[in-house]
């Protein structure tokens, strides 16, 4: 009995030693390549532009802990495809991307709830990496893409 | 006494079997750290080149071939100051803000969609006309700004605005995690001389009379909120060959007959009715295929037409 608890402690520094204090590492990722092999990979439907610096408050409230970003939106509105990649200076910061993330997310189900709700369905299970101090949100139908963004992250 | 003695000899194994595992787990723990080091400075040069690991200061990327890098202020390696906003922006289509080529209209009209008293070709302006102008509107003018057709100009507009809810429902997100109407909104950029609606395509499950009564208390409300300014009623874009399959009460025949009344309506408050459906339509009064993904929002090339068309038919 002894034994197999040990073993399991074991077991558990064994993970803790091999995944543990990684996220809290500061990522020298550029959010424009970023986003660019996302395009990439990602199969999207729509042809995605990005957001002009001076008319991101139209889909985004970026703040101060915000150092670099590229985001991705379709012109047409539908479908509601969409790349966020959202850089801070730390991962300390990192809480405040996901909340604008979160923000916008919201924001999207508001507007299609009432107008192509079929939308929602990308909208409600959207991919979401977070890892240090970088934060990516990426809107589509490809059921690959969470596993595609987390191996770019990698 | 025997028991006692292989209780003993059971308690020394084990006490050895947990030396042995705590030293096992000591040197899984550092060597799973240093080789988890070792991984990240590889990831360095990486295959994707796009992840890296440094302690210093993020370093921009060059802007790659074809494209134009709007905007970077990205801190440069060794500077002491206060982290600015990085703004990645890569622009990948044209601007309307190239004024070559500015002589070609990119639209070609057939006449067959013309509506009386629709403001008629004028000389062409530039997109400096824009300046002290706003847009309103539904999804379909999302696209202004999402184009950047023309970054001078102001546009506040939202998916499913339409005239029966334009005065009344806050369509527009606002930074505290609130919501406001699009002329609320509209008030953070100040007093315009010129004002262009494009209301409609939401709106047509309506009847016409409430269609146009609700559309009359948008143009007062505007009119109240812009006086003296030029305000220019567009009429609806056109749609595609089987849009009512994804809009069900979006149909060809409701927006020709729509538009007429959009059209009337201008006439009778005295506005200026831009028949931008015209432009964008094919001989049979369809948005060509090809042109939108869901028959009804415009790929960027037609807002391009759609701003070509403003820029020779102005008042």
């Amino acid at each position: 009995m002894k034994v197999k608890v040990l073993s399991l402690l074991m077991l558990l520094v064994f993970v803790a030693a091999g995944c543990g204090g990684k996220e809290n590492k500061t990522l020298d990722v550029s959010p424009a390549e970023l986003a660019e092999d996302i395009l990439e990979q990602v199969d999207f439907e729509a042809d995605l532009v990005p957001i002009a610096p001076e008319a991101v408050e139209n889909w985004y409230f970026l703040n101060d802990a915000v150092t670099e970003y590229t985001i991705y939106i379709n012109g047409d509105v539908v479908p509601a495809e969409e790349i966020a990649v959202l850089k801070a200076k730390s991962a300390d910061d990192a809480a405040q991307l996901e909340a604008i993330l979160d923000q916008r997310l919201d924001n999207l189900k508001t507007a299609f709830e009432n107008y192509q709700p079929m939308e929602l369905t990308k909208i409600n299970n959207p991919v979401r990496v977070t890892k240090g101090n970088v934060a990516v949100l990426v809107l589509t139908d490809d059921p690959d893409a969470q596993k595609k963004v987390e191996d770019l992250l990698k | 006494m025997r028991i006692q003695k292989r209780r003993s000899r059971r308690g020394r194994a084990f006490l050895q079997g947990l030396l042995v595992l705590l030293l096992t787990a000591g040197v899984s723990f550092g060597g799973a750290t240093v080789w988890q080091r070792l991984q990240d400075s590889h990831k360095i040069e990486s295959k994707t080149g796009i992840v890296r690991y440094s302690t210093g200061p993020s370093q921009s990327s060059e802007p790659s071939a074809g494209t134009e890098r709007v905007e970077d202020v990205s801190q440069s390696e060794g500077e002491e100051s206060a982290p600015e906003t990085s703004l990645s922006f890569e622009a990948e289509f044209p601007s309307v803000d190239d004024d070559a080529g500015e002589e070609e209209a990119g639209y070609t009209i057939t006449g067959a969609f013309s509506v009386e008293g629709q403001v008629a070709q004028s000389p062409r302006v530039d997109n400096s006309y824009f300046d002290d102008a706003i847009f309103f509107g539904d999804s379909i003018s999302t696209g202004i700004t999402a184009y950047n057709i023309a970054n001078n100009t102001a546009c506040v507009a939202a998916i499913g605005v339409s005239p029966n809810t334009a005065l009344t429902t806050p369509y527009i997100p606002t930074r505290d995690g609130g919501k406001v109407t699009i002329l609320e909104a509209a008030k953070a950029y100040g007093q315009r001389n010129k004002v262009y609606i494009m209301l409609g395509g939401n709106g047509l499950w309506q009847d016409k009379e409430s269609f146009i009564a609700d559309y009359q208390k948008f143009i007062d409300a505007v009119k109240e909120q812009y006086p003296g300014a030029i305000i220019y009623i567009q009429s609806m874009t056109p749609v595609a060959r089987g849009v009512e399959n994804k809009y069900p009460s979006v149909t060809y025949q409701k927006v020709l007959e729509y538009n007429q009344a959009i059209a009337q309506l201008a006439k009778d408050n005295n506005l200026p009715f831009v028949n931008v459906f015209e432009a964008l339509c094919d001989e049979e009064g369809y948005l060509p295929e090809g042109v939108s993904a869901d028959g009804l929002h415009l790929s960027a090339e037609y807002y391009f037409k759609w701003f070509d068309y403003l820029k020779s038919h102005t008042v």
